[in-house]
Order: structure tokens, then sequence, then C-alpha cells
């Protein structure tokens, strides 16, 4: 039998806003996006500690770092980024959202009300061209992760296929806070796409207590940018 | 046809120290009934680093014991991975040889690359360059066993002339295959005049496309060996019960068990995108017990007249031989493995002799290559 996880669902409980938030209907459809995801192993016991029982581990254990940046959106320009760990859900390729931050108070509202993710409000420094993407990642206590990518190369979309990403949303119920496993399905409509064969991913402050940092990269599997359409949509229960 | 059974070698935790010898103990007992009874092949895989799904690293080690207790069985490298920072070609085409020669000649040759990240990140190698790799030591190992003075300067690996020893006991040398578990690879074998070696565990179905492939492009090829290999195997799960009831209780959970403990392995195409590896995300099928036998149509676990049904569709599709997975660790007890082996050769074999195929080979409509339409869904 496969390792399963061992993290309680309220590891990820947070503090919902008690007022209902304001943001415009979902899903929205956002033209030019683009995203940063790579691939890194992390340690397996590391992994399983963050893991719900629901998911299985994967050998090598791995986790997807994704960062998107969305031009055009409902709510204008946003960004945000997930960490996610590579698993597996009834034998299905998932991910799983350990960590997960917005730029946009309105991608921010709307996560936590119906995604789980994106779920802190932080800052991300996003550059990318034709040739090299770079990515900094921060909370309100300072910088958590960097990802480089130095020399990007085409490929076809075709060559591309990503997992859906869960998470897990707190609400607030008639009985107090309440926690539901859910599920957000590839998100991107790829247009463009190219792969980084050096990426690399940097922790230029230590923050020991972050899952950004506890799930360190131990060897970089892959890494791409894509650009293309992406759906921002509310999540829905696992089948 | 031509009967086998394969190994992965699959130990499920909890793991101790007795773990692996338990299990090769076991495989070997099959193993021999196996050889008295009738079975052409035997194969193991050649996986590394894979928990529970494979420990199964060192083929030639293993089937050389085999080799030891056996007379007739030809004994499969299922496969030897062909990548010279895993395995250096000289050594490949050195093991291969030796087990040919102990064996009496009875080696089949299978060669190929990996496909997770699990083993081919293991050994720090660049997965788009795992195709070419392969390719190049194809090119080379036919040469090492019939030349002596061999040299080589490649894009992988290069040598100064040496004699490559021993060679093999066949002559010219042991048949090659590929593992073949997509469209692309079936050409590749046909290209190169090698046998296709299925490792997809499929219905006839799955493997109706690849075999027409196969069989069409054969004909035209530039074989890398010293002669054409033309034979197309299949691999796919083997349990022939008391009846179907008992078949598809203990065949089924055990089939189950071998899916699940797959699933979660790190597939290549999953995680790394590149040209030398089919994007698989999201395409990892769903299956419950249940639905193996919903969906799964010309599964051979069944009673013996189901199974006699399935392999006729196998035969339909073009198949010269089918090699069987039996069993998943402990997870059907060693007896009825035995007894499974044992009513498969007492009841299903005969109906597969030469004569019998070629009679209704006579009987059938002209097939156009690969074979009719894939057989209905079982129900």
């Amino acid at each position: 039998m496969p390792d399963f996880g061992r993290a309680k669902h309220e590891k990820y409980a947070i503090d919902p806003p008690s007022a209902k938030p304001e943001y415009p209907a979902l899903p929205w459809t956002c033209a030019d996006a683009t995203m940063l995801n790579v691939y890194f192993e992390v340690r397996k016991e590391i992994l399983l500690d963050w893991l719900p029982p629901e998911y299985g581990r994967t050998s090598p254990a791995y986790c997807r770092l994704i960062v998107a940046d969305v031009t055009q959106s409902p709510i204008g320009p946003f960004r945000d980024a997930t960490l996610a760990l590579g698993c597996r859900l009834n034998m299905m390729p998932a991910g799983f959202a350990v960590a997960s931050i917005t730029n946009s108070r309105s991608a921010l509202a709307a996560g936590i009300a119906e995604r789980g993710i994106p779920n802190i409000f932080g800052k991300i420094e996003f550059e990318s061209d034709r040739n090299r993407a770079h990515a900094v990642i921060s909370d309100e206590k300072g910088q958590l992760v960097e990802v480089i990518l130095p020399l990007l190369q085409t490929i076809e979309p075709s060559r591309l296929a990503y997992d859906h990403v869960d998470a897990i949303k707190t609400s607030r119920g008639d009985n107090g806070m309440k926690t539901d496993l859910v599920v957000t399905s590839p998100e991107f409509k790829i247009e463009h796409a190219a792969i980084c064969k050096n990426a690399r991913i940097e922790y230029p402050s230590e923050r020991p207590e972050s899952a950004w940092q506890i799930l360190n990269n131990r060897n970089v599997v892959s890494a791409q940018v894509v650009r293309g359409i992406r759906t921002f949509a509310a999540a829905q229960p696992p089948r | 046809m031509k009967f086998g059974i394969f190994y992965e070698h699959s130990v499920q935790k909890p793991w101790t120290r007795q773990s692996e010898l338990r299990e090769y103990e076991q495989a070997m007992e099959q193993i021999v009934l196996a050889d008295e009874l009738g079975f052409d092949q035997v194969w193991q895989v050649e996986h590394h680093f894979l928990e529970e799904y494979s420990h199964g690293s060192a083929p030639e080690v293993f089937l050389a014991a085999a080799a030891a207790r056996t007379k007739r069985i030809h004994l499969g490298q299922g496969i030897a991975v062909c990548l010279p920072p895993m395995n250096h070609p000289a050594r490949i085409a050195e093991r291969a040889a030796m087990l040919d020669i102990v064996s009496g000649g009875r080696l089949e040759f299978g060669t190929g690359r990996s496909a997770t990240w699990t083993e081919v990140g293991g050994f720090n190698i660049d997965p788009d360059t795992t195709k070419e790799m392969w390719d190049e030591c194809i090119r080379a190992i036919p040469k090492m066993w019939t030349e002596d003075e061999f040299e080589w300067h490649g894009k992988y690996f290069s040598m100064p002339p040496r004699n490559v020893l021993p060679k093999p006991i066949q002559e010219p040398h042991p048949p090659m295959w590929v593992a073949v578990s997509s469209p692309e690879t079936a050409v590749q074998a046909a290209e190169r005049g090698i046998g296709m070696l299925g490792v997809t565990l499929g219905t006839p179905a799955d493997y109706r496309r690849l075999v027409a492939d196969y069989r069409r492009i054969i004909k035209h090829c530039d074989p890398v060996g010293k002669f054409v290999n033309n034979q197309v195997n299949a691999a796919s799960w083997l349990y022939c019960g008391e009846d179907p009831n008992e078949a598809k209780a203990v065949g089924g959970a055990a089939a189950f068990s071998f899916f699940q403990t797959a699933a979660h392995l790190v597939g290549l195409g999953g995680i790394y995108p590149s040209h030398a590896y089919t994007a698989q995300a999201n395409a990892t099928a769903l299956l419950t017990q249940a639905e193996i036998f919903s969906l799964r149509e010309g599964f051979p676990v069944g009673s013996a007249e189901e199974i006699i049904q399935n392999m006729r569709y196998w035969e339909e599709v073009g198949v010269e031989r089918v090699v069987m997975l039996i069993n998943f660790d402990q997870a059907i007890p060693h007896k009825k493995v035995l007894a499974s082996l044992e009513r498969f050769a007492k009841y299903v074999m005969p109906e597969f002799t030469e004569e019998k195929v070629a009679e209704r080979a006579k009987k059938a409509p002209s097939k156009t290559d690969g074979g009719p339409e894939a057989p209905p869904m079982a129900t």
C-alpha cells in the first residue's frame, strides 16, 4: 500500500473574514496570463507531515511551485503563487496546496471564499520574457522563495499537461468553523510554452517556520513558463 | 501461440530483511513449475528505486538462478536498461552473453530506456536523451556480440578496440526486443527489426493499432541486429481461477493492488515535459476493482473457459506471445498462484497449439494487418 498523508485538515484552517467579501462573480477568464511552474523533489517524511490522509505520496516525493501573472481580469492585473505537494487522489495525479499567496485583495477574498487558494496576502515579483523568467515570493514578514529560470527553450504546448490543485477551504458554518477539501481544475489553456533545463530555487532569507522553506528543494525536476488563458474558477468537492 | 510469465518482484510494506527473499523464492518455485508445465518464457524487469512496485533491479542475477533450476523455459531480460550512465553497453552485452551461455541459449534480450523520473532522475540522466541513448546502445550491442574487435565512437559512449567477451551461445545472437508502451516505440521497433515487447498491461483493443503499425513497417526494416525478430509479445495479467467468481475475487483484488501501486509511480510524462516522453498528467485511468472487469475486455482473469475466450481476442489481434503477471507480492497466496498456472496449462494452453491456431486462421475471414476490429466490451 502506498504511504498516505498524516496532516489533519485543521492544520490548514484559517480565520476567514466575518463579512461577505466583495469581488466579481467567478469564474474569471484571464487572457494573456503567464504561469511559471517548477517541479522539485522534497524529503518524503516532510511531505507526509503536510499531506492530508486522503492522498498518497509518490516516490520520489515532489512539490510543484506555481507562480501566475495575470494582466487582464475582472479585477485588473494580479499575481498569485501556490506551493503544491505532488500526490495521488484515488489513484489520479493531483497537487495539494500547502501554501498560497496573492498580491490582490480581491483575488484573496475570492480565493478564501470559493477556492481555498490563494489565502494569504503578500508580494510577488515577476518578470518574464521569451528568454528567461524570475519570481520572488514574499509574505508580510519578508521573502520566502526565489525562482530563477535563466534560459528558456520553446516546446509544443501539447507536451505539457497539468494536474488539478486541491486545497482545504475554511468557511464559517452554523456550528463554527468548517474545513472542506476542494478541487480546482487545471486552469490554463496553454498557447505558448517554454521549458528551462537549469532552473534554480533559492531561499533569500531564512524563514524556518514557513512551508515554503520547510518543503525545501532537494533536486529540481523540470521548469516551464506557459502563456495563455487562465480561468480563475470556484473549486468543487472531489469526485 | 506462446505463453509466458513475468516478474516485477513487487514487495509491499511492511518490509523486513526477509521480504525480498520470500518474493524471490516463491517466484523461483513458480518458474520451475511453469517450465514443467510448458510455459515458453519467463521475463524479469529491470527497475530501480520503485518502492513496493518493483524490487527487481538485477534481472541477470535472478534469471541465472532460474536457468540453473529449469530446462526449457526461455529467460527474458525485460528489459535491460540501455542507458550508458546506468549500464555501460559493454557490461550489458557481457552479462547477457553470459546468461545466454549458462542457460544453454535460452536468452531473450529485451531492451528499453525507463519511463519514470524516479529511475532516470535517480541516475542524473537527462530524459530528453534517453531515446537516442537506447538507439545507440541497441546498434552497438549486436556488434559487441559478433565482432572480435569492437570499437565505438558514438554520441553517448565510446570505447577503443576491444573483444567484448563472452560471445552468446545463440547464433548469431539472442533475439532482440524493445519495451513498447507507445505508438512511436512500436514504429521504432519495427524500423529496427526487433521484437515488440508490449509492457502495457492492456487488452487486445489497446494493442490493436500498435500491432498493425508494427506489422506494416517491419516488412521494410533496416535491422540493427544480424537478423529480424518480427514477433509481438503482449503483456497482461493472469489468474486462472476455480470458477468465475473465485477468479474475479482473487485475481481482481491482486490486479487492483498492482494498479494502485503503479498509480503512485512518477512517470516522466507527468512532470517532465519533453519531446522524448508523452505528456501523461491527468491521463491515468481510474481503475476500481469492478472497473477492471467492466472495462478491460480480454483481461485473462477468470475461469479457464473465460480465459480461452479472452486469449482468442489476443490471437485475433495478431500477437504471437502473451506474457503475464501472475501475482502482486502476496496478494494471491502462493499455492493459489501455482494452482492457477496448473489450470492454465491444463485447460487453456491446449487450445492454442500451433495446429489449433492455424486451423482457426484458415476458417477466419481474411485479415488486414493487425487483425479484426477490437472485440466487444465484456459484460
